[in-house]
């Protein structure tokens, strides 16, 4: 996986992308959160090899989706040929078995551990969407898929805007809070790509991502995650105004379960030394400590908030 | 669930008293056993119980015990064999330290293992109010020593006893102690005529063993600030500020930079209530292993009447914990400049 500026990368994004569809687009997932904590710091980088784009509102995501690859198709960019689905779908093809929009920019070599592709979502359609959904964008080449997950909608609440590039990045602790909710608990499931040479827990990756914003939050930011609850308790009334009251009893208790497993845990570190914090120090144990604050504070705060 | 009910007679046995039911689970509460004949006379009770209650289980806690674990695990054994099968299965004992059951031996249901946090917390209450005679001499001389810092005057020795929670005859035995400092007046009233060189000095030696204080740490410390203002926000009453900023208090010019840990004293809490406590300060705390330097400490004070003072907005622990928690954090020459400060004053 590449070592980059998560700067850099972003305004190559925006600058191959359609002016009009920049609106449009929220960057989420460690580039991020790498833009949000260290876009000013030419020392730190992140190691990633995906920059997931987020089309919103879904209602206009297909035609922006389709723009977006049209434009950067022209521009040379190729698809990313490495795993399931390399070929596009025609209009037999199921949509939860369309191929995702993945391209390298121009030029690079996607053997190359430095490079680098852009991934397309989007929101999903409706606060009652419950796991992964396709949306079809039909372009000439053939069929493609925008993929969106439930609690993909929290990273599009009240994105920053980067005034210059005209894209949006989530709020970190949006993201935070999706990756929270999309595990209650430690799921057996592991990623197909490796970390290094391990195979990780998707779970253990995605609440490690957790516990790697809190550090960056912490050292950054703030030094108390209580206003995390509230900014969370606005983006579930706004999400979700039918469940967000069960969801806020719900939100830490994967992170509980993968805060009392040493196992998971020190898989969930590797994952974060690896790749969001790979240019902190930081040892396994503050990261248990930032899932502590994170818990008591943030958690705890938010089920309080959020009344009986 | 059902409600618990303590130091109640147990129905259908001979006016049997337990420390608790619920349902029908009975508790027997014991707390720092150092003999192992205290826990055979608490389980044989149970055990009688649970002869004459067919459907009911008893459970034995011990609180913060001396004994092994390796030779509790062998009087279970022994115990299995000399009581009924029948009986033995429904017999648990549960040893819980600092708050939280570091050992099993039977198993508990699920609403047992629910409620035995609540019921050893108010259990411990009472035994936590009984203070200790090999206490007795310096807490009677902490109490002294800040009635004199005070200028509050002359002490009735009943007021010596609210104060401490010492019987007469252990109160007349410490002062005997100290009769070279004691001046008595014609009202069996007493109160220090000069500062008791030997015996603060040592106080200061053994404070670490008499105090009863937990240390805290965090890989990323919060700022003392935030801590403060979080406790301001409890506006808990049952605690106060010590160390560096009760220091603060007594002598504004102090010689201090910074703040380097927390000093906080609070009044007779069980350690589960501290553990929580400290959580709401900051859920990132974590108990001090032997030689970690904490950055957050907490006292507990054992007796009757806390002294505390009142500051703006937080309370202050006496003069004595402070200046106690400025020697256990190695600041030993501010503690000499407060200490010189209380006594010029006292003097004057």
């Amino acid at each position: 996986m590449s070592q980059i500026n998560a700067a850099d990368v972003l305004k190559n994004v925006a600058d191959a992308v359609p002016e009009d569809c920049r609106e449009n687009i929220v960057i989420i997932g460690s580039l991020a959160a790498a833009y949000a904590y260290f876009s000013n710091d030419s020392n730190k980088a992140v190691r990633t090899k995906d920059i997931d784009c987020l089309l919103k509102p879904f209602l206009v995501a297909s035609d922006k989706g389709e723009a977006i690859t049209r434009k950067l198709l022209d521009a040379k960019w190729h698809p990313r040929l490495i795993g399931e689905r390399q070929t596009p779908g025609t209009p037999d093809t199921p949509d939860n078995e369309l191929p995702a929009v993945r391209l390298y920019p121009p030029g690079v070599d996607q053997g190359d551990e430095n490079a680098w592709f852009i991934e397309l979502l989007t929101e999903p359609e409706s606060p009652k969407d419950l796991g992964k959904k396709w949306t079809r964008m039909i372009i000439d080449e053939g069929h493609f898929g925008l993929p969106s997950f439930r609690y993909l909608s929290l990273t599009a609440f009240r994105p920053e805007k980067i005034e210059e590039l005209g894209i949006y990045y989530a709020r970190p602790q949006m993201m935070a809070l999706a990756n929270m909710l999309e595990h209650p608990e430690i799921k057996p499931e592991r990623m197909s790509t490796t970390y290094g040479d391990r195979r990780i827990k998707r779970t253990n990756k995605d609440l490690g991502r957790v516990l790697a914003i809190g550090y960056l939050e912490q050292e950054k930011v703030i030094k108390d995650f209580r206003k995390w609850a509230y900014d969370w308790r606005d983006a579930l009334q706004s999400c979700f105004p039918d469940d967000w009251k069960n969801m806020s009893m719900v939100a830490g208790s994967g992170l509980r379960a993968l805060l009392e497993s040493p196992e998971d845990m020190e898989e969930a570190y590797y994952t974060c030394v690896y790749g969001l914090l790979s240019t902190f120090g930081v040892r396994q144990g503050a990261l248990l400590e930032v899932g502590e604050r994170i818990m008591g504070d943030a958690v705890d705060t938010l089920i309080e908030i959020s009344g009986p | 669930m059902e409600r618990i009910r303590y130091e109640v007679e147990v129905e259908d046995t001979c006016k049997t008293r337990v420390d608790a039911i619920m349902g029908k689970s009975i508790f027997e509460y014991k707390a720092r056993v150092t003999d192992i004949r205290i826990i055979h006379s608490a389980f044989f009770l149970l055990a009688g119980i649970m002869a004459d209650l067919s459907d009911h289980r008893g459970i034995l806690i011990l609180d913060e015990t001396k004994i092994s674990g390796p030779r509790l695990k062998n009087e279970w054994e022994t115990l299995s064999k000399l009581i009924q099968p029948l009986i033995f299965s429904r017999l648990v004992i549960v040893v819980i330290f600092n708050g939280a059951i570091i050992k099993k031996l039977g198993d508990l249901t699920s609403e047992e293992s629910e409620v035995i946090s609540e019921i050893q917390e108010k259990l411990s209450q009472k035994f936590r109010n009984q203070p200790r005679k090999s206490d007795a001499f310096f807490e009677i001389l902490r109490i002294l020593l800040v009635y004199w810092f005070r200028g509050y005057g002359p002490l009735q020795l009943n007021k010596v006893s609210q104060l401490s929670g010492f019987s007469y005859p252990t109160i007349a035995l410490t002062l005997e102690k100290m009769e070279v400092y004691i001046k008595r007046h014609s009202d069996r009233s007493i109160e220090l005529k000069s500062f008791p060189g030997d015996s603060w000095f040592k106080l200061i030696a053994v404070s670490d063993g008499v105090r009863k204080s937990r240390g805290y740490w965090a890989y990323q410390p919060k700022n003392i600030d935030n801590l403060i203002e979080r406790l301001t926000e409890k506006n808990d009453y049952d605690v106060a500020c010590g160390g560096i900023i009760g220091a603060r208090f007594y002598l504004p010019g102090i010689d201090l930079v910074g703040i380097p840990r927390l000093d906080l004293s609070v009044h007779n809490w069980s350690t589960g209530k501290i553990d929580k406590f400290v959580r709401t300060l900051d859920p990132g705390l974590k108990r001090i292993e032997t030689g970690e330097i904490p950055q957050v400490v907490i006292h507990n004070i054992f007796r009757p009447d806390s002294l505390f003072n009142q500051s703006n907005h937080l309370q202050i622990a006496d003069e004595v914990e402070c200046l106690l928690d400025l020697y256990e954090a190695r600041q030993e020459s501010q503690a000499s400049e407060l200490l010189e400060h209380l006594k010029e004053r006292t003097y004057q």
